[in-house]
């Protein structure tokens, strides 16, 4: 095998990875956002075919956890949280913000993928260590217009997934 | 950063059983010998995730019999885990993770077994947030390595496989030999060199020990040997 299939195979395995991916943010029926968060699902869908890609609404605790319609929401998220890999939070509203910052400050804060618009940069409550690790990004409206956004989350999960392959902590 | 990632990675066999006998004994002299706080700390936090992911079951077939013929014959540990397992029922049955949740830092089990064993009161809030910052700061770091070696359609993975097999090259060398423009050869290995990957003696370059270890891993995963 020469270097350039050998890495040709490496990229295909790191797609190919069943990655856990979390989408927090606006329901799908809010306009404009709602619409950005199914498209963010799909284009993962797309580019790693064997990802689970779950919204909150979508995940049944129930199924894998006895005793789970006891736990309040946030409970039912912070379990959500433990089992991805990786979980995308589109920042968009007041609401979003107040619903993670439970979770900023948790040790499964590594986890978290924070797109923030860059209006909120000198505003942001969240803690400056997740900025600093880039857990936390600002977008410009035209970055958000072109979905460029996406491009940031599949560099993302192809950086975690191979991690994952070299069973590193990402 | 490379130097933490490699510590991680050898704790993390020392406690399975990987290591041969005298590393093991190095590791276990400078537990002892180098008062080191933060090598304390990163023994704790990878005997807490590898006793964690044995309760949960999310560890591969192989590991749990390393972890049942190694660290948990000492029945210290077997009772961690069994505490971990009772601690995650009666959570889920009594919702007692509602009080952890309203505390400041959401502790996970792992951490709030340490600190109910430990009993340090502030003292374990600052180990937290230590913790928490130092967690968020490896991940990021280990981040920037992988990225390292897939930007730039994966020239840094080209880079690292060409200085295996020429031991040492040029910038102009490595762009001949991997028909790239002399600009990405560049950027590439200015990223390697930040992150350990390569090293660099008056304009030659060979891979780093940390290099060659990420190529061990690459070769193991694709089942190819350069």
């Amino acid at each position: 095998m020469s270097f350039k299939d050998g890495i040709k195979q490496l990229a295909q395995l790191t797609e190919a990875y069943s990655l856990n991916v979390l989408v927090w943010g606006p329901h799908e029926a809010t306009p404009e956002h709602g619409e950005k968060r199914v498209k963010l699902q799909n284009e993962i869908r797309r580019c790693f075919p064997n990802a689970e890609v779950l919204f909150s609404e979508n995940l049944n605790l129930l199924a894998s956890l006895s005793g789970a319609d006891q736990l309040t929401i946030p409970e039912q998220e912070l379990w959500h949280l433990a089992a991805c890999d990786i979980c995308v939070v589109l920042d968009t509203s007041k609401g979003a913000g107040e619903e993670i910052a439970h979770f900023v400050s948790s040790l499964l804060a590594r986890k978290l993928f924070i797109f923030t618009h860059e209006q909120f940069k000198d505003s942001t409550s969240f803690p400056a260590g997740l900025r600093a690790s880039q857990n936390q990004v600002f977008y410009t409206d035209s970055e958000y217009e072109t979905c460029s956004l996406i491009d940031y989350v599949l560099t993302r999960l192809r950086t975690i997934a191979l991690g994952k392959l070299f069973g590193m902590h990402v | 950063m490379s130097q933490r990632l490699a510590e991680e990675q050898l704790i993390r066999r020392y406690f399975l059983g990987d290591l041969p006998n005298n590393e093991r004994e190095h590791i276990q002299k400078r537990l002892v010998t180098d008062h080191d706080p933060d090598l304390f700390d990163t023994f704790l936090m990878i005997e807490g995730e590898l006793l964690d992911d044995y309760a949960f079951g999310f560890i591969s077939h192989q590991d749990r019999e390393k972890l049942e013929s190694g660290l948990l014959l000492s029945p210290h540990e077997h009772r961690k885990v069994a505490f971990v397992k009772a601690l995650n029922q009666h959570l889920t049955k009594n919702k007692t993770l509602h009080s952890i949740l309203a505390e400041p830092t959401v502790v996970p089990l792992n951490r709030s077994v340490q600190s109910l064993d430990q009993n340090k009161g502030s003292d374990a809030d600052c180990t937290d947030s230590r913790v928490w910052q130092r967690l968020l700061s490896e991940a990021h770091s280990n981040r920037t390595l992988i990225q390292s070696l897939i930007d730039g359609d994966w020239i840094g993975v080209e880079i690292l496989f060409e200085l295996t097999s020429v031991a040492i090259a040029t910038r102009t060398e490595l762009s001949s030999l991997l028909e790239r423009d002399d600009l990405a050869i560049t950027d590439a290995l200015s990223r390697l060199i930040h992150n350990g990957l390569v090293e660099e003696t008056v304009g030659r370059y060979s891979c780093s020990s940390l290099g060659s270890e990420i190529l061990e891993k690459i070769q193991h995963v694709i089942g190819f040997k350069a």
